[in-house]
Parts: C-alpha cells; structure tokens; sequence
C-alpha cells in the first residue's frame, strides 16, 4: 500500500490528528512528540551526569572533602603511576576473565540440555532457571557466607564427619569472590546460550549422528561451532558484569583484595575524594567500554563464521 | 517433527551434569532458608531445631516496613516511568520514520552494560552540581534509568513481531489515528505493557549498588537495609530477611504470570 491510499482515511480526522500521524505516513511532528519525553530523560540522567562527572575527575580534592575548581590532569597521572591502584583494575579484568571463562563452561550443558530437548522437563527447566533472576543478588550473595564461614554449613559438616578439628577459613579470598560470582552469573550464561543451540535445525544432528559421529564429537563439531555467537555473547554478558562487580567482592573478598568498583565507591563515600573517584569511574568506563567494544567485533566476527 | 536423542548414555550423562549445576544454583539459597529457622543466638551448623524466634524478633522492627514501604513504592512508580518512557521509545522506533534511532536505541540500553557504581556516582555528582536534594524522586529518577532498557526491550520485541495489519486495517476502515491507537495498538500491546512493568518491578526491587549513592536514612529500601546489617555483623535475624526478601522477589512474577493469563482471557481474546 502506498502513502496516498490513507489521505481520505486521514482527511476524515481533525487537524490535531493529521498533525499526529501516529503510523509514520508521513514526515510529521509525531516522532518529536513521542520521542522528546525519553531523550530529555536520557540528556539530563545519563549524559549530562557522566560528562558532569569526567568534568569533576580533572578537579582535586580540597580540604575536607571539598572541590578545588582546577583543571589537571594529576588524577589520571596518580592513578597510572600507583602500581595498588594499577592492580586494582587488572585485579579486576583477571577476575572478570577467571568468572567468564569458568561460568560458560558449566552452563554450556545445562543450556545444551534446555536447547536440545522437546519434552515437559524442558519447561520446569527453564522456569527453574528463572528463579535466580528474580531473587535478591545480595541475598543470593550473602548465601555464601551462611555456608562458608567459620560456623558455616561446609565447616560444621566437615566437623561432624570429623574431617576437621579447626574451623577452615574459606571466606573473604578471592577464591569466595569468584564462587559467589560463578554461581550468581550461571543462569545469565545459560539463557543466550540456550537460544542459540535451539536455533540449531534438529537434521543437522540427525545427519551428524547418522554419518556415525560419536555423542562427543557431535558436540564438539556441529553444536559448539553452531552456538558459538551464543557462547560468545554470555562470555560477554559475564565478563562485563564480572569486572565491574561491587556487591560480591565487598560482602566475599578481602579487604586488602579490591575491584574497581569498589575502589570508586570507596573514593565517593569513605573518603570523600569524588574527583579521584571519579577520575576512577572515567577510566573504568573507558576500559569496559573498549572491552565491550572488542569482544562484540569478535563476536560479529564469529557470527559470520557460523553461518 | 520428531527432536533429536541422543542415545541414553548420554542423555544421562546430560541430566546428570544439568542436575550438578541447578543444585549449584538453588543449594546455597535453601540453607538460609533452612538456617532462618534455627532458633540458637549464634549460627552454628548442624542448626538444632525448628522456631520462628528470628521471624518474631524480625517483624516487631519498625524499620522493616519504612524500608519495604519505600522498596514498593520506589518500585512501582519507577515500573511505571520506564514502562511509560520505554514504550513510548520502542513504539517510535518500530513505528515512526526519524533519524538518530540506531543512536537513541544504543543509548536506552547503555544503562544495562555500564557499571551501576558509575551511574549512580554520575547521578549524584550531577545533583550535587545543581543542588537537588536526595529524597524518594531522585530514588526515583535514578530507577527509571535503571529499568528503562528493560521496559524498552520488552515492548521492542513485542512491537517487533506483532505485524502492522491490525493497525492498517482500522486506519483504512476510516478510524483515525488517535482511535486507532487507542482501540488497536494499545490493547494488542498490554501484555508486554504489563510483562515490562513486571520486569522493571523486580529490576528496581534488588538495586543495591547504585542506589546506596542516593540514599538518605528516610528513603531507606529492603537491600539497602540487609546490606548494612550483613556489613554491621550476621545476626539470625538477617536470615529471616533473606528469606522473606528471595519469597517476595519470587512471588511478584509468579502472582504476576496468573494475573497476566487473566489479563488475556479478559481483554486479549475476546
């Protein structure tokens, strides 16, 4: 249907319609209308705060925790000079890439299961691995601590089949942050992953298994190669979401151990340096940025491999 | 079409494996709740006994329900926004013909990939800057970024794959255009009006890290709340909150998934 077929329709309604073509029939005042509400927003909560903040991150602290209004770029200089703040953000990247590369792994099947089979199971399955989406992260974080502190469920469990005689300390490492990180991020790994193994047509494993390929080797040659875009895009949900963690490393890690996150949360309300905070926050948003970048050209890259 | 098996050794092997990883997933949670109910001052596994002390103590804090007020209210009212200002938003870019949407889309869903320390210390640098005062509408404001990529995505795709017919027959049937979206667009629309309120719902309900930069002791919200208490020391009565907080976060999708089935019947398939 052409434009021209809806001018008597719109004819028949008053000017303020016709003003307001509400199905793009035209170039009119419509978009403006509809679309000003949300980019309004969007300038005065999420642009003009961020360009507020990297402003700020060039200030320096004054006393007591006020702002001396000159430009420089010392923060920047004090954090790429300081190994602790450099190892602050490499901490950060290890532990995203650590959390990334050992989630895809274990939801690689479970996701292989919900995309391959037909069956009821499939449903409980599924509204199974939604549960975690609504729970509470904290709780679904602070649930570590109940199992693995000094009078926890792991320790008290070890004592009682006499594994033990001293409580084990397990929390507040690295190797908790990770744990809680892992079992937090698992569910947000399974989903992509699954919709790109149920894309897979079902003939093509037919012929795979019918050319007498092994179980493994059907796994290993037609349904990882297929799912890869799938794969990629959780290792990409996970790892951004990984490095960037605020909750976890602070409830689960050690004090001495940070992550970026908590660096800035520390500079903007324990110490009250918010242009260093903020210098932090540039820096981190640029790093994630470049990472988020690279990793979605890797992930068109392979896109089009799998095609 | 018959799907695909593998042989049973196999499918075996699977199921085992899936099984590991949801007990992976759900265990821990089913030890708080399990530990909620342990009547001893201090925690201390094996948990002799079964009380609801912890559950007494809990809810004669006054605290508790300034908090959840807040929580729920906090959480309605930014659904609401970014339900409103994300549909708005998905309608337009599926619908109507203007430049910059690649550039509007990608800057809707920036609020789900940048880090929420960053948004909510930009945020609160930004109100500073212009002197506003932290209360329940900067809560509010900072929630509706929060939920909008959510709200957006979910009208997106339902726009998306709902074709244009029923439209273009009402508009060549002579309603016009505000009829059309009135009496066509909208009600083909309110369920994922309502599956977007939804999501945001449980979006706002769990924010923790962005919003403890636009908190003041009157706006306290049920994370912010747990999270100090967890931070002050484990005492039983985090338990209880813990588990209150997991059955109320899983409760609103599924009452949610029922009134949405009755939604339908009612004004969907007439």
């Amino acid at each position: 249907m052409s434009d021209g077929d809806y001018g008597e329709a719109a004819a028949a309604g008053g000017s303020l319609t016709r003003a307001l073509s509400l199905f793009g029939r035209r170039h009119n005042i419509a978009p403006f209308v509809l679309v000003a509400p949300v980019v309004v927003f969007l300038a005065f909560v999420l642009l003009l705060p961020i360009a507020v903040m990297a402003e700020m991150s060039f200030y320096q602290r004054g006393q007591a925790g006020t702002i001396v209004k000159v430009m420089s770029f010392a923060n920047y200089v004090t954090f790429l000079k300081e190994p602790a703040y450099l190892k602050v953000l490499g901490n950060s990247a290890l532990i995203g890439a650590l959390v990334c590369a050992i989630t895809v792994a274990l939801a690689f099947v479970p996701a292989a299961v919900l995309g391959l089979t037909r069956s009821r199971v499939k449903n409980i399955l599924f509204l199974l691995i939604l549960i975690p989406f609504w729970t509470s992260f904290i709780v679904r974080t602070y649930a570590w601590i109940v199992l693995l502190g000094t009078n926890g469920v792991l320790n008290g469990a070890m004592r009682s089949f006499g594994l033990v005689d001293a409580p084990v300390s397990m929390l507040y490492s690295r190797g908790a942050v990770i744990l809680g990180l892992v079992h937090a991020m698992i569910p947000f790994a399974i989903v992509p992953i699954y919709a790109s193994i149920e894309r897979i047509d079902d003939s093509v494993l037919e012929a795979a298994a019918t050319l007498g390929a092994r179980p493994l080797s059907i796994f290993a040659e037609v349904i990882v190669p297929l799912s890869l875009p799938g794969i990629w895009a959780a290792g990409i949900l996970v790892f951004i979401e990984a490095m960037g963690a605020f909750i976890t490393p602070q409830l689960l890690g050690s004090a001495s151990d940070m992550m970026i996150a908590q660096l800035v949360q520390e500079r903007f309300i324990g110490s009250f340096d918010w242009p260093f905070g903020s210098a932090v926050a540039v820096i981190y948003l640029i790093f994630s940025g470049v990472a988020f970048a690279a990793l979605f050209a890797g992930r068109q890259a392979i896109s089009g491999l799998a095609r | 079409m018959k799907a695909f098996q593998f042989n049973v050794g196999t499918q075996a092997l699977l199921y085992g494996i899936t099984a590991l990883v949801y007990l992976f997933v759900f265990v821990p949670l089913l030890f708080v709740i399990y530990a909620s109910f342990d009547p001893n001052e201090i925690m201390r596994f094996p948990y002799k006994g079964f009380s609801l002390r912890w559950y007494k103590e809990f809810f004669a804090s006054p605290n508790l329900y300034i908090a959840a007020t807040n929580s729920f209210l906090l959480a309605a009212l930014s659904g609401a926004c970014a339900t409103l200002l994300g549909g708005l938003a998905a309608y337009s870019i599926v619908r109507l013909r203007f430049r910059g949407k690649v550039a509007l889309q990608v800057t809707i869903s920036a609020p789900m990939v940048i880090s929420k320390i960053v948004l909510g210390v930009a945020l609160l640098s930004f109100m500073v800057d212009l002197g506003v005062q932290r209360g329940l509408g900067s809560l509010v404001t900072l929630h509706t970024l929060l939920c909008l990529p959510f709200g957006f995505l979910v009208i997106w795709a339902r726009l998306l794959t709902s074709g244009r017919d029923y439209e273009e027959a009402a508009l060549t049937l002579g309603a016009d255009d505000i009829r059309t979206a009135l009496e066509v667009t909208i009600p083909l629309l309110g369920p994922a009006v309502l599956g977007s309120f939804l999501l945001c719902v449980t979006v706002s309900f769990d924010e923790f890290s962005a919003t403890q930069f636009l908190v003041v002791p009157r706006t306290q919200t049920m994370p912010i709340q747990i999270y100090s208490m967890i931070q002050t020391g484990v005492t039983p009565t985090v338990n209880v909150f813990a588990t209150l907080l997991t059955a109320i976060t899983v409760a609103i999708p599924l009452i949610a998934q029922i009134a949405f089935g009755v939604f339908r019947r009612t004004f969907v398939t007439r």
